[in-house]
């Protein structure tokens, strides 16, 4: 979609629904919204809209930034217990691996 | 268009000239396909895991020949690759160069080259444990009863309890050794400027899915994660084989049965290359051959049996901590065995009134060369065994036997202890090569073949008086005799015996060819017999080895009777030993 033919409403309206739509779970409908909503919230000459859009994107950004620091934490222990943890790990893994304990 | 044209008159051109040159893929000119190899595989117990396994996309290294131990010194110390390939010659094949190869970084796997017409003229090799089986049957991690000191396989190195890191190959056919030996030569032999010009490499690949140890083993193939399912590894397994010379029924009394029981597995570091002359099939066709002449006996023992019965016992598994025996023993304990769907009486250990193992058999002392002797180890004293030993050792002299009493003070290891761990007061022989240690110097291995025990098979002759044939002929005769007077109270006083002819048709088929007459006449026209020898190793429960079918049929065909049926009517059950007419 290109944002250049939308109006200003749709674009808020658009950047809103990206922004509520993250919270099911989906951190990368907040990382699209930050990064494709960033000139629109601080790049371009002011208008109406722009404050709430920058809300949203500044939101989205900080969201998908504890999804990111919490996503890799949980992969470093993860990664770095798998084997010593055992049946547990076993069990909450989706492939198993070969050939390594 | 004018250039599409000169593009296209290229394009040809370009396909004439390949078309032109020999039809050979680009990877066929780079590597060589390496045939007759076997691997070393990975092994789980319950704590560990064992034996070799490569990355999943396979180890590439440099080829390197080690013929004495300075080139392990310099490959492991001054080699300037980074990945190398030892290749090594049986002789280099020892405890010692394997785990100074374990230890460095630099080593990417293991080539053992042995062809198979190669002369054994080896000291020792034996990957077993030095004491066998450490953890299983009357020993346990608290209590042993092999020790370290004076252990029972003194030769044994237990490499097959080493997890290796890398993949070790053995490659034993002719022009797969000269195809290395010679890429090795050419490339690779001058150490001046290794670093600048192209070597000889080589790629192995054996990756090993499974992990850890046997639980965690089991535990992953058991459960489902994704739709995708997978089996990580098999429990290690087979069937025993057995046999009763008269039908059982319920008036079976107790101490009515004598077992004459072999086992029927070995095992090596190679897949697919498990010979196990001496340990294994020595004990195994003599019990077979006792058995044949026990049941050509039948008639005249029939009326005066009063009860008592042989059974032949044929335990699979026993190289892996008593596999057979144990199952054995448990469902005995428990009223399983036989099966109760199969409508005979129940087996109890208090039932079987002694138990007769052959375990390692061989002709010649392997230090000394000359004959060696026989030694009968019992589970302890009681007028039956005195019975036995006296009659096997009044026989000796015509039979050109050299039977002794063990000196040893514990039980060997053998599958006795199964039954002397289930009942401390279980009466058993067992009848081997070795007193207080094997003299087996290959116990487990590759080496433990044909050539080892001294087996030529004479084709259409009768085999000389001093062969291996002969001998174990003579050793069945008088056990045949022996299990005779105990069960019929009186000596045995007829002249029919075990004939060398019969005994050297036996050994062919366990350890020259399955394509033999007896497992020939034993099973049905459309069943394909390779030719090559039978690997013992026990393999995994749901795939069975070839060779424990073919020794039922082989039962059946020495002592069963012929019946009156069709062809249809006997092809009726396929899972039936019936030989169709």
């Amino acid at each position: 979609m290109d944002l250049g033919k939308l109006k200003d409403d749709q674009k808020l309206d658009l950047c809103r629904w990206y922004f509520r739509g993250g919270f099911a779970f989906l951190p990368f409908l907040w990382a699209i919204n930050a990064v494709w909503f960033f000139w629109e919230a601080f790049r371009r000459n002011p208008f109406e809209e722009q404050k709430l859009i920058r809300r949203y994107v500044i939101l989205s950004a900080i969201g998908v930034a504890i999804w990111a620091a919490g996503l890799t934490t949980w992969i470093i222990i993860f990664q770095t217990n798998r084997a010593e943890w055992g049946e547990f790990a076993d069990k909450i893994s989706f492939t198993i691996p070969q050939g390594i304990p | 268009m004018q250039r599409l044209n000169s593009l296209l008159y290229f394009l040809a051109f370009v396909l004439f000239l390949f078309a032109g040159a020999e039809a050979t893929r680009t990877k066929d000119r780079i590597y060589a396909q390496i045939e007759g190899t076997a691997a070393c595989f990975r092994r789980l117990n319950g704590t560990h895991q064992f034996g070799c396994s490569s990355r999943r996309t396979g180890n590439v290294g440099v080829l390197q020949l080690l013929k004495e131990p300075a080139d392990v010194t310099w490959l492991t110390k001054e080699a300037p690759d980074d990945t190398y390939m030892a290749i090594v010659h049986s002789n280099m094949f020892n405890e010692q160069t394997l785990r100074a190869l374990k230890d460095s970084p630099k080593v990417g796997g293991v080539v053992l080259l042995r062809s198979d017409t190669e002369e054994n003229n080896l000291a020792s090799y034996s990957p077993e444990d030095s004491c066998p089986n450490r953890y299983s049957g009357l020993s346990s991690f608290e209590k042993q009863l092999c020790s370290d000191s004076k252990p029972w396989n003194p030769k044994g190195s237990s490499l097959l309890q080493v997890d290796w890191g890398f993949p070790i190959f053995y490659v034993h056919s002719d022009t797969s050794i000269k195809n290395i030996t010679d890429c090795y030569v050419k490339h690779n032999s001058e150490r001046e400027g290794m670093t600048t010009r192209s070597l000889c490499a080589m790629e192995m690949q054996a990756f090993m899915i499974a992990a850890k140890d046997s639980e965690t083993c089991f535990r992953r193939s058991n459960m489902i994660n994704n739709l995708n399912p997978m089996r990580f590894c098999d429990p290690m397994g087979d069937r025993n084989v057995w046999a009763t010379l008269f039908a059982r029924d319920a008036s079976e009394q107790e101490k009515s049965v004598i077992v004459l029981a072999a086992r029927l597995d070995t095992t090596s570091m190679f897949e697919g290359e498990a010979p196990g002359a001496v340990s294994t099939v020595a004990g195994l066709v003599t019990a077979l051959a006792t058995y044949s002449l026990l049941s050509e006996m039948k008639t005249e023992l029939s009326p005066a049996r009063s009860g008592g019965n042989v059974m032949l016992m044929l335990f699979n598994g026993e190289a892996y901590d008593y596999i057979g025996s144990s199952r054995l023993v448990y469902d005995m304990s428990n009223g399983m065995f036989p099966p109760k769907w199969s409508n005979v009486p129940s087996l109890n250990i208090s039932k079987i009134r002694m138990m007769i193992e052959l375990n390692q058999l061989s002709q010649i002392n392997q230090s000394t060369g000359a004959v060696a002797p026989m030694y009968l180890h019992k589970t302890l004293d009681n007028p039956d065994i005195a019975k036995f030993i006296q009659s096997m050792k009044s026989q000796q002299a015509d039979l050109n036997l050299n039977l002794l009493d063990s000196t040893a003070t514990s039980i060997p290891p053998v599958s006795l202890q199964s039954f002397v761990k289930a009942d401390a007061n279980f009466p058993g022989v067992a009848i081997t090569d070795y007193d207080q240690s094997f003299t087996n110097k290959f116990y487990h291995s590759v080496l433990d073949d044909v050539k080892l025990l001294k087996f030529k098979y004479s084709n259409g002759t009768a085999p000389p008086s001093d062969s291996i044939q002969a001998y174990l002929a003579n050793l069945s005769t008088a056990l045949g005799r022996s299990i005779y007077e105990l069960i019929a109270q009186k000596p045995y006083t007829g002249t029919t015996k075990v004939e060398p002819t019969q005994m050297n048709e036996l050994l062919h088929c366990y350890l020259n060819s399955l394509n033999c007459s007896l497992f020939h006449s034993a099973t049905n026209d459309d069943f394909t017999l390779p030719e090559y020898p039978p690997p013992l190793y026990v393999g995994v429960s749901n795939s069975l080895n070839a060779v424990t079918g073919l020794s039922g049929r082989l039962i059946a065909l020495l002592t069963g009777a012929e019946t009156n049926s069709s062809k249809e009517e006997c092809k009726l059950n396929e899972s039936d030993v019936v030989r169709c007419p």
